[in-house]
């Protein structure tokens, strides 16, 4: 089942005094409880694409549809920054559990209570509740950060190069908790990475856009089974690959 | 001992400041000049007593402390939503800026012959000279705290669904609040001066300041330099409440 | 959330300060008794005309110029004069400005000490000698000879002069004043305890007025400056002022004198003792804003003669300052001013005044400048009246 359609998406920005064309011309489709990692070149419009999912940003022309087929709403994601964004005042508790406290969701106090309970012993946290976020490991802030976005149970949750501030023992360990919260919740994950092997490691698609102004250039299926193993000679090969298309522009 | 150390180091220059100051005053012997700590302590030690048949020392401090905070409270409740507005539309800021800029150097107590005109002599100017003191520290702080506040706060609140009015509370106001905290801090350290030097000033009856120039007139040091002491000891008390708040509340400061 | 705990902070920290406050005051507001009162307020000459003009205060007890410039300038009415304060007209001769020296100085410098003593005296003679000449050095010293603004008015600095001279005695014989009632409201203070060596010195004025009978100077022994200090802003000192700008005819009648290094200036502020024309040492006048600040000085040793009020000095005199008062400037000169709409023409309609006033829960408000002889007379009016004083601004702590 289709989730997100998007259809000749352009942007234009005005840097200064020089206007220029971001993104072109993005189509691209996006299946219920997929991961699609999304590639391309530095500076060519990964970013914008996922703020202009997260409603943060608007595009000039082209259509983003839902799962219904009507215009897609952005509060039905969630985001995920590189630098995890966590409000320093607030406990770990109250990170998760600010989504669920705007107006907009109307939850009763008490449900938001089990609902952080549930979501803290999901990325294993249960432990820091009260902890405030300075006092945490950058891996656990991100896991802290992916709570708080799974809170409002998007349907979609974009993360734009989530764990490439991170040491690659977290940023496995974080890769491995997408894959699990993904099969126990059924989330979709559009994830933004420049590393290849995450993308071939996560993705069950990978979209690779080329040089700006943008557009889709190449979409790979990966089908290999998990958990996967990098060292395996059709990953390495897969990573040559996708590597290629995003370095080749 | 790792925690009195310090203590007992900050110590270490008051003491001998007196021990010098007492040898000298026994040496000079004139009271005028440096009076003797013989006569300074009983002064500090009956607070309580009447002093030049008026209000005693402790009366004296705790109506300058009042002043002081009803002062410092108006200009909070005024200065900080001023802040908060002129940091969030750029359109405020330029009405409120220049003019904020050219008031903001006048020492407040040049305002005191006019404040006793338009806000008469006693608690209505000295109210006026306290909230002119500790306006532009909190304004001025507010707004900077406005501009520390990250973007990326913002997105992810808008991401997660909040309002304006939501991230106004929920961001902007706990973000700029360690900023409008040192304001606070300054504001206070700078309005208790002012007060000081404004109730020295004709018209008030009571008060550290008023104490202070009453003994000048009789030729009293000794009284100035306790009332000296007061002054100080209520600066460093008042400081370091904000000090002690600022580590508690807003530990995340600078670590995020 | 955490933060809302901040304004609740601030919020019981008022709450306490007030309590504390109320609960302090509270204890006084019952001996509060049901005579008749009036409010004074402490204020520094140069702002009562602003003060009366602005109904801050009801009326202003000051010394000269300050009375005419209220006077002449549409402020307000002089409804009383020095004679006219009780009891008894006992203020009419009282020394209201004494010339000050400390201790140290009279010892060290005794002849110096009459020599500026003589020229003070030579100074008050001139006065009388030549009215006009007086006021116009004293307007010049006090105004700069430019004309004063005041409430709308334009005054002349001369006619004010004029307006003023005949209420002021310049006279070097005045008797002191007893400030005990000023002292009776410092009563629990134990610096009152101390007694004084001396509030007088004799010798050093005796010495003066054998100078000005021909005694030849003897300069032995001289400082190489003498700093005195007084209040610009005051009429009484017109002793001073004459004696310095007007130094030619006591040079020639007695030889010694005080001239101006300045001849540009209205208000020197340094010149030299001279003594048959040969430069004995240099002066320096430091104007000062109120007596006591330079009482204080001279007891720092920042200051060596003063021209000062006779309350200020012997109130510190009194209180250990080791100074003395060598004579009398002038008594005199000073004003009870209220606005031309209140409803009293003298003293006694002024006390009808004070107590309907007082009845009416509006006690009347004073002001008067602190320390000075003018509180003391005030006090003294009040207390010989059966009107209670209490300080503006405080009424709560009770016995103020
Ligand atoms: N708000 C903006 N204003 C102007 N230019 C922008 C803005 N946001 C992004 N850009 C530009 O658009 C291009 C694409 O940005 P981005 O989506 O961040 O690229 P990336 O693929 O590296 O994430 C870059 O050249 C960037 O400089
Ligand atoms: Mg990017």
């Amino acid at each position: 089942m289709q989730v997100l359609v998007l259809k000749g998406i352009s942007k234009r920005f005005c840097d200064d005094q020089a206007e220029f064309q971001a993104l072109s011309d993005i189509s691209c489709v996006i299946h219920k409880g997929e991961i699609v990692c999304l590639m391309g070149p530095s500076g060519c419009g990964k970013s914008t694409v996922l703020r202009i999912l997260s409603g943060l940003e608007s595009s000039d022309s082209g259509t983003i549809c839902g799962s219904d087929g009507d215009v897609f709403d952005p509060v039905h994601t969630a985001m995920v920054f590189q630098e995890h964004g966590l409000f320093p005042w607030l406990s770990v508790y109250d990170n998760i559990a600010y989504g669920l406290r705007m107006k907009v969701r109307k939850i009763p106090q008490k449900q938001i209570a089990q609902k952080v309970h549930d979501l803290l012993s999901l990325v294993h946290m249960e432990e820091f509740a009260n902890v405030l976020p300075h006092q945490l490991s950058g891996g656990m802030k991100q896991r802290v950060a992916v709570a708080r976005a799974l809170a409002i149970e998007p349907e979609i949750l974009l993360m734009d190069e989530p764990f490439s501030a991170l040491d690659p023992f977290s940023r496995h360990e974080l890769q491995d908790e997408v894959i699990r919260i993904r099969d126990t919740l059924g989330t979709t994950f559009f994830i933004v990475t420049h590393n290849p092997e995450e993308a071939v490691y996560l993705g069950d698609r990978i979209i690779i856009l080329s040089k700006r102004p943008s557009s889709v250039r190449k979409e790979i299926e990966v089908s290999s089974p998990r958990p996967r193993d990098l060292a395996e000679p059709e990953m390495i090969h897969l990573v040559r690959e996708v590597t290629g298309y995003v370095s080749s522009g | 001992m790792k925690r009195v150390l310090p203590i007992l180091k900050g110590f270490a220059i008051p003491v001998f400041i007196i021990v010098i100051w007492q040898s000298l005053s026994m040496y000079i012997q004139n009271s005028f000049i440096l009076p003797g700590w013989e006569t300074i302590i009983p002064v500090l030690i009956h607070p309580a007593e009447p002093l030049f048949g008026g209000a005693s020392l402790f009366q004296n401090s705790l109506i300058s402390l009042q002043r002081v905070l009803y002062g410092f409270l108006l200009a909070v409740f005024i200065a900080v939503p001023l802040g908060l507005l002129c940091g969030w539309s750029k359109s405020a800021e330029d009405y409120v800026n220049p003019i904020i800029q050219i008031l903001r150097p006048v020492p407040p107590i040049a305002w005191m012959p006019l404040a006793i005109a338009w806000f008469k002599i006693g608690f209505g100017s000295l109210l006026f000279i306290i909230f002119i003191g500790s306006f532009f520290p909190v304004f001025i702080s507010t707004i900077e705290g406005m501009r520390s506040i990250r973007i990326r706060w913002l997105e992810v609140a808008q991401t997660l669904g909040a309002t304006t009015l939501e991230k106004f509370k929920t961001v902007v106001i706990p973000g700029a609040l360690p900023s409008i905290w040192t304001g606070l801090r300054l504001a206070f350290g700078v309005a208790w001066m002012c007060l000081v030097a404004a109730e020295m000033l004709p018209g008030t009856s009571a008060g550290l300041g008023y104490l202070i120039m009453f003994a000048y007139n009789l030729g009293q040091i000794q009284v100035i330099v306790a009332g000296m002491i007061v002054i100080g000891v209520i600066g460093i008390v008042s400081d370091s409440i904000f000090r002690i708040g600022q580590t508690r509340l807003f530990g995340w400061q600078g670590k995020e | 959330m955490r933060i809302w705990y901040l304004p609740l902070i601030c919020f019981l920290i008022l709450f306490s300060l007030v309590l504390g406050y109320v609960f302090l005051s509270g204890v006084d507001v019952s001996s509060i008794s049901t005579e008749p009162e009036v409010q004074f307020v402490y204020a520094t000459s140069g702002i009562m005309p602003q003060l009366l003009n602005t109904s801050q205060v009801d009326a202003f007890f000051v010394w000269e110029s300050v009375v005419s410039t209220a006077d002449l300038g549409g402020i307000g009415k002089v409804i009383a004069r020095d004679a006219d304060i009780p009891p008894d007209r006992k203020w009419e001769n009282t020394a209201c400005n004494v010339l000050v020296m400390r201790n140290s100085f009279i010892t060290e410098y005794p002849e110096i000490a009459s020599l500026l003593s003589a020229i003070t005296i030579a100074g008050i003679q001139r006065i009388h000698e030549d009215p006009d000449e007086a006021m116009n050095i004293t307007a010049g010293w006090v105004y700069g000879s430019h004309p004063i603004r005041s409430a709308g008015l334009t005054l002349n600095p001369i006619e004010l002069e004029k307006n003023a001279f005949p209420h002021i005695n310049f006279t070097d014989k005045a008797r002191l004043p007893d400030p005990g009632y000023l002292q009776q409201s410092l009563y629990d203070y134990e610096m009152t305890l101390k007694s004084p060596s001396s509030r007088e010195n004799v010798t050093v004025y005796t010495r003066a007025l054998e100078l000005l009978t021909g005694s030849e100077p003897e300069l032995s022994h001289i400082p190489p400056y003498v700093r005195i200090g007084y209040l610009p802003s005051a009429d009484l000192y017109a002793p001073l002022y004459v004696s310095i700008m007007g130094y030619e005819k006591i040079c020639d009648r007695y030889g010694f004198c005080l001239v101006p290094d300045s001849h540009m200036s209205g208000r020197p502020t340094e010149c030299q003792l001279r003594v048959q024309n040969s430069t004995i040492t240099r002066i320096r006048l430091l104007p000062g804003q109120v007596g006591g600040g330079v009482m204080t000085g001279l007891g720092q040793n920042a200051i060596d003669v003063a021209y000062i009020g006779s309350v200020p000095s012997l109130m510190q005199i009194s209180m250990g300052n080791p100074a003395a008062i060598i004579h009398s400037i002038n008594a005199g000169g000073s004003g009870l001013v209220v606005d031309d709409s209140a409803p009293c023409t003298d003293w006694d309609s002024f006390i009808v005044w004070v107590k309907s006033r007082s009845s009416s829960g509006r006690p009347l408000i004073i002001a008067v400048p602190q320390s000075s002889i003018q509180e003391e007379m005030m006090r003294e009016a009040f207390e010989y009246e059966g009107v209670q004083i209490s300080l503006y601004g405080l009424p709560t702590f009770g016995a103020l």
